[in-house]
């Protein structure tokens, strides 16, 4: 089905539905965010931040912009059995970016989730300070369209001092049945001073074609208050991800981002959390097991504005077969953030001599009183662990399993919801020992 | 019949000839052990039996139970019964000795045929073995040698061998690093699970530990080979007159 297009018949191709849209951004950002992504262009690998991860896939696949009137809600049948839709949370289900539902009112008192779609002018003008507050448009293209293509956004409020006994889980489904289709859903979530929560974010993709989800999220987490957040992609090989998750905490905040990708064929994730106040503590972590083609992607940034915060950075990666990883971990300690704790770790296992993996750490720091550090290692499985335990009878494969394991099990042990722990533990030790 | 029959092994390590034509013959039942002097080949001779994939076996068989361990791979190695107490044993970061242990034991019934053991008996064994090597229960549950001390490495490597109940067992110079208490735990340990049917390889430079666990043959192992053998009393003259006298009397 694939019908090679040039990059710039590709760009041209996505500038030329722009009319035909019902954008949900005023007509006048929408604009801008057009010409943005039109003078910037798709990346390749001579841009930096993509030197490693091409973007070949978007001439393969003769992808097109979804619009809402087109979408098909029938999907979330093909999804009710699934495990992800079974673990305890209260549930927000998108098909390519759109909710079926305009009465998305949550169960639990002080959460609100609504569609932007459905705001009136005072609730605009509320979230005013929010949407699209966080994040550039300059020299982020896939932002640029998102914010030119999106039609949709979920907004999800939590009010001060709320504490969410119910993880909010939002899934993302992806449906191609027709043709290959680029969605691009937004996400706002506004946690309030001294409120807790958890949302959890799954991505899943249905239909024959090629999909690209070209998310924007933003993440406010206000004074004080505690945000556990989880991202889980376990998905096929026509899924195709572009996610750009920001992340501003204000003072005593407490946020963290535990990321697992057990499937995907491609995903790349780029997150980036503000530390817009002092004592603030900031956690991101993720594993990836990858196979086949596929590749996964993590950037992430740590800013620290301010005195007194600690940020943490863990990621592990399984790679086999002709699979990439890619990590780029980058910590920016500005003038003002004195006393700052800032680490990052990044160890990858390669299964396969085929399998690459770049590891990039990026420190900018520009304050003089830190402590900051980053480690990163890439190779093969150690043949002495291998040994020892094959020595007391375990067969080389399952031996080589329990290693693997470990490392995944050790993020996803982070995990404080139960029943999402407990499925991606068995998840990932079926995997490993396939 | 013997439980384990060594003839004329030789092996080397990346082209290097370690082992030059090694006999030994244990009896079930029967404890052995091996001196000798640093580089002779003592380590060497624990590894080619547990069957560590860097040397190679040029010449020679070792025959186990009637057969032919060579032949075999490490996990069917130790699922027919062969333990080796590492020297150095390995940390296994988040595998816990519980979970690291219940999957030896069920891969060691499976291949006997034996159902897996169920978990309440897995546990009450557990905490009957660990008492026998002095270790607490808290232990178990934390990932394989991660913090532990060299003794508590040392300890849980016969309490591993408690659990897996092998028919022969090399002790690969279990002595080193360990005070006197820890070491009357270990020779503990490996009294009370010798019996008429195992049998038991001490390796180890000094006589230190033979005061413990009582061996009935004495080997010293120089050059590959091994150049005299005699009963416990030979660890005793060892200790006290070095080697050197025995490399002469075989020279001679």
């Amino acid at each position: 089905m694939s019908t090679n297009i040039s990059t710039s018949e590709f760009k041209q191709k996505l500038i030329n539905q722009f009319d035909s849209l019902n954008g949900l951004s005023a007509e006048s950002n929408r604009r801008e965010a057009l010409a943005q992504f039109d003078s910037y262009g798709i990346p390749t690998l001579k841009h930096e931040h993509w030197k490693y991860t091409g973007l070949t896939f978007l001439n393969k696949h003769n992808f097109d912009i979804i619009k809402k009137s087109e979408v098909d809600y029938s999907v979330m049948q093909q999804f009710a059995n699934h495990p992800l839709n079974n673990i305890e949370a209260e549930k927000v289900v998108l098909v390519n970016g759109f909710s079926a539902s305009s009465n998305l009112k949550s169960n639990q008192s002080g959460v609100t989730i609504s569609r932007l779609s459905d705001f009136d002018d005072a609730q605009k003008a509320q979230i005013s300070d929010y949407y699209g507050q966080s994040i550039k448009l300059e020299n982020n293209p896939f932002i640029a369209l998102n914010t030119a293509f999106a039609q949709d956004c979920i907004v999800i409020k939590i009010d001060k001092n709320t504490v969410v006994e119910t993880p909010l889980q939002i899934v993302y489904l992806n449906f191609a049945d027709t043709h290959a289709i680029i969605n691009n859903p937004r996400l706002l979530v506004i946690a309030e001073e001294g409120s807790q929560a958890t949302i959890i974010e799954s991505v899943h993709s249905f239909g024959e074609f090629a999909s690209l989800k070209n998310s924007v999220s933003e993440y406010y987490v206000a004074k004080n208050a505690s945000l556990e957040h989880y991202r889980i992609q376990d998905d096929s090989e026509l899924s195709h991800t572009i996610d750009f998750t920001q992340v501003n905490q204000e003072n005593d905040s407490h946020y963290h981002n535990v990321n697992v990708s057990l499937g995907g064929q491609f995903n790349r994730n780029n997150i980036h959390t503000l530390l817009n106040g002092e004592n603030i503590e900031s956690n991101l972590s993720g594993v990836f097991i990858t196979s086949g083609n596929e590749l996964f992607d993590i950037h992430s940034l740590a800013d620290h504005a301010f005195p007194n915060c600690e940020s943490n950075e863990n990621y592990k990666g399984i790679l086999l077969g002709n699979s990439t990883g890619i990590f780029n971990g980058k910590i920016l300690v500005r003038k003002d953030a004195q006393k700052t704790n800032a680490y990052q770790s990044n160890k990858n296992v390669l299964l396969s001599d085929n399998a690459s993996i770049f590891t990039k750490p990026e420190l900018e720091i520009y304050a003089d009183d830190v402590k900051c550090s980053h480690g990163a290692t890439s190779g093969a499985l150690d043949e002495i662990s291998i040994f020892y335990l094959v020595s007391r009878g375990i067969g080389r494969k399952k031996a080589e399993a329990m290693i693997l394991n470990a490392i995944a099990d050790d993020i996803i042990d982070l995990i404080k919801h139960e029943p999402l722990r407990l499925h991606l533990l068995e998840r990932v030790e079926n995997k490993l020992n396939q | 019949m013997a439980l384990i029959e060594i003839k004329n092994l030789k092996a080397n390590i990346y082209g290097n000839e370690i082992l030059h034509g090694l006999n030994l013959t244990i009896n079930a039942g029967e404890i052995h052990a091996i001196m000798g002097p640093n580089g002779s080949g003592k380590s060497t001779l624990a590894s080619v039996l547990a069957g560590k994939e860097e040397f190679e076996v040029t010449e020679g068989t070792v025959t186990f139970d009637g057969i032919d361990l060579l032949d075999m791979s490490p996990e069917d190695r130790a699922r027919a019964g062969v333990f080796l107490a590492f020297q150095y044993p390995v940390e296994i970061p988040g595998v816990s000795n519980a979970n690291f242990l219940k999957t030896a034991i069920n891969e060691i019934r499976k291949f006997r045929n034996q159902d897996p053991l169920d978990a309440m008996d897995f546990l009450q064994m557990m905490k009957e073995r660990a008492k026998l090597v002095e270790i607490e229960s808290s232990f178990l549950s934390r990932s394989v040698n991660v913090g532990f001390s060299g003794g508590e490495k040392k300890k849980n490597e016969i309490f591993q061998m408690a659990m897996l109940e092998p028919k022969f067992a090399v002790l690969d110079e279990t002595d080193s690093g360990l005070d006197i208490d820890a070491m009357k735990v270990v020779a503990n340990g490996v009294n009370k699970l010798k019996t008429d049917d195992n049998a038991f390889l001490i390796i180890t430079h000094y006589q230190r530990l033979l005061d413990y666990i009582i061996p009935d043959f004495v080997h010293v192992l120089s050059e590959g080979r091994i150049i005299k053998s005699g009963g416990k009393e030979l660890a005793y003259e060892l200790e006290e007159r070095g080697y050197d006298w025995v490399k002469a009397e075989a020279i001679a």
